[in-house]
């Protein structure tokens, strides 16, 4: 929630003051399929949908140099190796990079490779039977932030009346500390670094101002 | 009209009694039921249901020579059968099937048939001379009766033969089958091929007989020497090996105090397992895993004879021994009885033994432990995104005839500390959560069956990976 908070002023203040200063500025939301390199995360969670909106805008007039920003959101239930246990992950990285269009000599496509850096927020609930007979079923959660990059190339079609469909490819590496789970500290149990990294596969609709 | 109060009142009910679970330690004496006079042989009907004793009547007393007919369900004496054909009833046998009894009438030449449809004398078979023991080859639709000797023959202890019945005529067939001095007991091998007869001769040590009968043609092909004063003998279900009680004698010295194990293959006596005083019934689980044996411990106050009547014997508080038969040695418990346990028969289902105190006038019920527990435990990693709980999984089976219907699982070996309560319903597994790694866990398990028994607690330490 803090964070959205100081995201959308943010953006809005971002939008303003680069229409203001006649630069492209592009705004979409997309959607991608998170297909994760790490085995573990694969055999628990699979791949799965990651989406939000993603604001891309030229630094200087007439380069090709854009900066840009987004957020999104990824949601998969899994269950755990060995015992196969309930547990949910939650994922929100917020990403700030560079994005390079590089010339072309068609008018209608923009094709661009970029480079960013990510914060995710990641939030992992794990389900364990506790109590006489294991009657009881008790979920973990552990909240950690993890820090990591972003590469990513694709490709803008514009379309009539400003729209645009993007499309692109990436690969996301981050990985996210456990100093913080809370289930590790009171069993004892080994913790585990938590890997996130996976190869990202999207396309979005959009606008440009 | 039920109301939902009236609902609520049923459920808890329910649940209060689901939550209610009687349980006692394995062989320990659950129930004593009262009896005739001098209760000796006890059969048990196929079913379970009842306990057929005969009531020996030593003493003489009139109308006191009777069979009491137990109920197993809720051990209490239900029906008492008396007949003018009763003399000293000593062994009682039922046939496979559940519809017939056979009393040998010690003090006579009889054994009496008793329908069991309505526990009535239907018949009596004569020609015998004090019959102590009776034993069926259901396929050979035929039994094997011991003469010990009676008042009206040879006197007690003279005789040396054994007789055939046919059970389909209920007469003696065939010549009777020359034997040791005073068979006092037999028992029949499994597949029915041969009739072990023990000979209680003259009650000194060694001088005890087994007499060997090949049933095929009513001929005695062996004879194990080296017995002392034997008195019951039981073979194990696999027909591997016969325990014989080595009761020795009551007014002189050495008193008996051993149990013979006897290989059935070589016909020699493997090993002689010391007990108490005066071993004398014995009988073995369904399963062949224990033998249980009644020790007797029944002496006459005077050994110089002077002035013996039956009224010098002394009955000190009898004893069961147990023996593990795999390794032939006794293990414990010893179980407290009754004065003078002159018999022991293990129900068929294995979960209860039947002792029969001479003296005491009771039967003692004892709850087995009818079933073994083989458990076994390893670690496994249940691996999520951001930690490894470490858990361990124990697993085990039971077998028995009379199998646990739930487990309690407990960390220590004082039983204190319960982790879990398992129906057998499910799968026979638990798995424990969130263990310290390099740590090695044991855990202790204990089944309860239907009837309450508890077996003794399996330790289980996990030290193997799944």
């Amino acid at each position: 929630m803090i964070s959205l908070k100081i995201m959308r002023p943010l953006l809005l203040s971002f939008v303003c003051i680069s229409s203001l200063a006649g630069k492209n500025i592009l705004l979409e939301f997309n959607g991608s399929y998170f297909l994760p390199t790490n085995s573990t995360f694969k055999k628990i969670y699979h791949g799965g949908a990651l989406f939000g909106p993603e604001l891309t805008m030229q630094l200087f007039d007439d380069k090709q140099l854009y900066v840009f920003t987004g957020i999104n959101y990824f949601q998969k239930k899994g269950k755990s190796i060995g015992l196969c246990y309930p547990t949910t992950v939650k994922l929100i990285p917020f990403v700030f990079g560079l994005k390079y269009l590089l010339p072309t000599f068609y008018n209608h496509v923009d094709f661009y490779a970029g480079l960013g850096f990510q914060a995710v927020s990641a939030r992992i609930k794990n389900c364990t039977p506790t109590g006489p007979n294991n009657q009881f079923i008790t979920s973990s959660s552990a909240s950690e932030w993890g820090f990591g990059g972003i590469l990513k190339m694709g490709a803008y079609f514009h379309l009539p009346r400003n729209f645009f469909i993007h499309t692109f490819i990436g690969y996301s590496f981050v990985r996210v500390g456990n100093n913080n789970c809370a289930c590790l500290n009171a069993n004892g149990s080994t913790p585990t670094k938590t890997n996130i990294s996976g190869a990202i596969f999207g396309a979005g609709l959009g606008y440009r101002f | 009209m039920i109301t939902n109060t009236h609902k609520h009142l049923l459920f808890l009910s329910c649940l209060f009694l689901s939550l209610y679970i009687y349980t006692v330690a394995p062989n320990t004496v659950v129930a004593t039921i009262n009896t005739g006079i001098n209760p000796a042989g006890i059969a048990v009907t196929p079913n379970g249901k009842y306990a057929y004793v005969a009531n020996n009547n030593n003493y003489g007393l009139p109308g006191a020579d009777s069979i009491s007919v137990l109920n197993l369900e809720n051990n209490t004496l239900e029906f008492t059968i008396t007949s003018t054909t009763f003399n000293e009833p000593y062994t009682i046998t039922i046939n496979k099937a559940g519809t017939r009894a056979y009393v040998s009438n010690s003090n006579s030449t009889t054994v009496s048939i008793i329908n069991l449809e309505n526990n009535t004398v239907i018949k009596t078979i004569g020609g015998f001379d004090g019959p102590s023991g009776f034993t069926i080859i259901p396929s050979l639709h035929r039994a094997y009766v011991n003469n010990y000797g009676g008042p009206e023959g040879v006197g007690s202890g003279n005789a040396t033969t054994i007789h055939v019945v046919d059970l389909l005529t209920e007469t003696i067939v065939g010549p009777a089958i020359t034997v040791d001095l005073a068979p006092a007991a037999l028992a029949r091998t499994p597949d029915g091929a041969f009739v072990y007869v023990i000979n209680y001769t003259d009650g000194c040590p060694g001088n005890g007989t087994i007499n060997v009968i090949r049933t095929s043609d009513n001929t005695v092909v062996a004879t194990i020497p080296g017995l002392s004063g034997p008195f019951g003998i039981s073979i194990t279900p696999n027909g591997k090996y016969a325990y014989v009680t080595n009761f020795g004698s009551n007014n002189f010295v050495p008193i008996g105090s051993t149990l013979s194990v006897v290989d059935l293959d070589t016909n020699t006596i493997i090993k002689t397992i010391d007990l108490a005083i005066q071993p004398s019934g014995v009988d073995i689980t369904p399963d062949g895993k224990y033998a249980y044996i009644s020790n007797y411990n029944t002496l006459y106050a005077d050994f110089s004879l002077t002035a013996s009547t039956f009224n010098d014997l002394t009955a000190g508080m009898g004893t069961v021994n147990i023996i593990d038969t795999e390794t032939h040695t006794v293990i414990p418990p010893t179980i407290a009885v009754g004065q003078s346990p002159a018999n022991i028969v293990i129900s068929p289902s294995g979960e209860y033994a039947y002792v029969s105190n001479y003296t005491s006038n009771t039967v003692n019920v004892i709850a087995l432990q009818s079933f073994a527990i083989e458990a076994q435990g390893c670690k496994m990693e249940n691996q999520f995104l951001n930690h490894t709980d470490i858990t361990n999984r124990l697993t085990w089976s039971a077998s028995g005839p009379s199998l646990p219907v739930s487990y309690s699982l407990y960390r220590d070996a004082a039983l204190t500390n319960l982790i879990a309560v398992i129906p057998a319903t499910g799968a026979l597994e638990y798995f424990d959560h969130n263990r310290l790694p390099d740590v090695t866990y044991t855990y202790y398990l204990v089944g309860t069956n239907a009837v309450g028994t508890t077996s003794h607690p399996v330790a289980i330490t996990v030290t193997e990976t799944c």
